[in-house]
């Protein structure tokens, strides 16, 4: 149920990505990685260590990349 | 302290997702600072790279990760029967992901949109089919699992379905940075 809950929340992310002029389009897709990585890929079982390097990673990533845009 | 070197699908495999995110993201930045060096370069020819192209090749691989996360749930639940069904359609939404790049590749080749054309081109194959080839590994695991299951011969299965499937999904995350990027950012800075 939470697979599906999920994956019905990313496609329509996928899809408000693609039909919006939002220049926020890559702030969908890091709300996308990381449901992707806390959910798809069992990350809730995960010790925390692991959950802050990731969030770490891709918000670092996140403000880098916007930046730059 | 042995929780933090056991994480699901064991420690092995969460080295290489973090090395393979450092490298993908090292590549992305390499394009988001070309881009702000050449917009109006990086935004002619990112207007050959359609958005329905990018959605449909997105939903292919969001949908084969539902699919694979679905598999290992199936697995561990002992519901053999329906694992086999889930990786079966895991595989085949992957294989349509590279059949469809693979004829997108071809007409961008056709009409002479290859590496060597402009920097904007060098990236794009460069990123994309390092993704590509990430993909075929993937596919080329997950149904090696299908073939584990199927002849009851998995014997790490921590290590063997989740591990594998988190590579998968590794790939279902490094499309959903490099689809804004290619396919829809193609205004000139973060207001458009």
């Amino acid at each position: 149920m939470v697979n599906l809950l999920t994956y019905l929340c990313l496609l329509a992310l996928t899809v408000f990505t693609a039909v919006t002029t939002s220049s926020y389009v890559l702030l969908f897709s890091y709300v996308k990685v990381f449901l992707v990585l806390f959910v798809y890929m069992e990350l809730r079982e995960a010790h925390i260590f692991w959950k802050v390097l990731l969030s770490g990673f891709f918000a670092a990533f996140g403000i880098l990349s916007a930046a730059l845009i | 302290m042995k929780k933090i070197f056991d994480p699901p699908g064991g420690f092995l495999i969460w080295l290489v997702l973090c090395t393979e995110f450092a490298t993908f993201s090292a590549l992305i930045i390499i394009l988001l600072v070309f881009r702000s060096n050449n917009l109006e370069l990086y935004q002619a020819e990112a207007n050959h790279l359609l958005l329905y192209d990018g959605m449909v090749l997105t939903l292919s691989l969001l949908t084969s990760g539902f699919f694979a996360a679905e598999g290992v749930r199936s697995y561990f639940s002992k519901k053999l029967k329906a694992c086999k069904v889930w990786f079966t359609l895991s595989i085949l939404s992957g294989a349509f992901f590279l059949v469809y790049k693979y004829i997108d590749y071809q007409q961008k080749v056709e009409v002479g949109l290859t590496l060597d054309k402009n920097d904007f081109w060098m990236y794009y194959w460069l990123i994309t089919g390092f993704h590509f080839v990430h993909v075929v590994i993937g596919v080329f695991i997950l149904s090696f699992i299908l073939y584990g299951v199927s002849k009851k011969i998995i014997s790490d299965s921590n290590f063997t379905v989740r591990g594998g499937v988190l590579f998968w999904h590794m790939c279902d995350a490094i499309w959903l940075l490099l689809f804004p990027l290619l396919y829809v950012l193609k205004g000139g800075g973060i207001n458009g």
